[in-house]
C-alpha cells in the first residue's frame, strides 16, 4: 500500500513537471472509422498456429493524466468482426459450437481498477483489472496495459478535421477458452486452450 | 521370319498414368505459384500495416487464395492412386 502511495505521489510530481501530462480529465472515444484499432488472437494448433484479427473495436475510456489511478471505461469488440484467413475456420469459430456470435455479439472488457503504475517517457504502464466477458461469461482479469499519450495529434490523424489528443492502449494477455465455456476439455488436439490476445487501439479526445 | 510378338498398351493404362503426372505437376506448380505455403489453405492474405500517427500495427486483408498442403497432399494422393490403378490394366499381346 505504501509503495502504491509513493508511486502515485512520484507520478503526480512528474506530471506536474511535464507539460504534456498536465492535469485534465478527458474522455477518449475508441470508435475507429480508419480501421486501425484491432485485437489479434493467436493460438496453437497442429501444423500451424491459428491467428486472426478483430477490427470492430469501440469503447470509451475516461482518463485523467494527473491521476491515472482514476481511469475508467470499457472496450467492446464485435464478435462477428473476428476474421481468420480461412473461410471454413472463420465459419466454425463464429458458429454455435465455438463463439456463437449470433447469440453473443460482443466481447467486452470493463475496467475496474488500476495498479502498479510505472511512468514511461510518453505515458505509463500499469496493471488494469476489469471484467472480461466472452460468450456471456464474465471473469475478472488483471492485464498489463501501456498507455501512450499523443497530445494534439488528433488533427494530424483526422487531416485537420478535428483537434485534440490521442490515447493509445496496448495490451497482451492470455485467456483460457475453457474458462468461458468454449468447448472446455474438447478438441484440445486441434485447438489449444490458451488464447493470446493482443490489443492495440487508439482513442480520440477532441478539444471542446 | 515372323515378327516378335507386338505388345499393345491399354489406352486406359496410359490415360491413368498421364492423369497421375498431370495431377502431381499441376498441383505442385499451383502450390509454388501461390507462395509454397506450408500450412493450411488461406482464402485471404494478411498484409501487415503500421499507422503512421499512432504506430499501431494492424493488418489489412487481400482476398486471394493460397493453396495449403492439404490440397497438395490430396492431389498427390489422387496421383499415386491413379498411377497404382493403371497397373490393373495389363498390356495385351497384339
Amino acid at each position: 500500500m505504501q509503495t502504491v502511495k509513493s508511486l502515485l505521489i512520484t507520478y503526480a510530481i512528474l506530471c506536474a513537471g511535464s507539460p504534456s501530462l498536465q492535469a485534465e480529465v478527458k474522455t477518449y472515444d475508441f470508435e475507429d472509422p480508419k480501421g486501425v484499432n484491432n485485437v489479434s488472437f493467436l493460438l496453437d494448433a497442429p501444423l500451424e498456429s491459428i491467428s486472426g484479427n478483430a477490427k470492430g473495436v469501440s469503447g470509451i475510456v475516461t482518463f485523467d493524466s494527473a491521476n491515472p489511478n482514476a481511469v475508467s471505461g470499457n472496450i467492446t469488440i464485435e464478435t462477428a468482426s473476428l476474421t481468420a484467413t480461412n473461410n471454413k475456420l472463420q465459419e466454425h469459430m463464429l458458429g454455435k459450437g465455438w463463439l456463437d456470435a449470433a447469440s453473443h455479439p460482443v466481447i467486452t472488457f470493463v475496467a475496474k481498477k488500476i495498479s502498479k503504475i510505472e511512468e514511461l517517457k510518453d505515458g505509463f504502464k500499469a496493471q488494469l483489472t476489469g471484467d472480461f466477458t466472452l460468450k456471456g461469461v464474465a471473469k475478472e482479469l488483471t492485464v498489463p496495459v501501456t498507455f501512450t499519450y499523443l497530445p494534439d495529434m488528433l488533427g494530424k490523424r483526422s487531416n485537420g478535421a478535428m483537434e485534440g489528443d490521442l490515447l493509445v492502449l496496448r495490451s497482451t494477455f492470455t485467456i483460457k477458452r475453457s474458462d468461458y465455456g468454449i468447448k472446455p476439455g474438447q478438441n484440445l488436439d486441434k485447438v489449444a486452450d490458451e488464447i493470446e490476445l493482443r490489443l492495440a487501439i487508439a482513442g480520440a479526445a477532441p478539444d471542446a | 521370319m515372323a515378327d516378335p510378338q507386338r505388345i499393345k498398351s491399354s489406352p486406359l493404362r496410359l490415360i491413368l498414368r498421364i492423369l497421375a503426372l498431370v495431377l502431381i505437376l499441376v498441383s505442385t506448380a499451383f502450390w509454388i505459384s501461390t507462395g509454397s505455403h506450408t500450412g493450411f489453405s488461406k482464402d485471404r492474405v494478411e498484409i501487415p500495416q503500421v499507422d503512421p500517427i499512432t504506430q499501431i500495427e494492424y493488418v489489412d486483408y487481400e482476398e486471394r487464395f493460397v493453396m495449403g498442403v492439404e490440397f497438395l497432399a490430396l492431389a498427390y494422393g489422387l496421383g499415386v492412386t491413379s498411377f497404382g490403378l493403371s497397373f490393373a490394366f495389363r498390356r495385351k499381346p497384339n
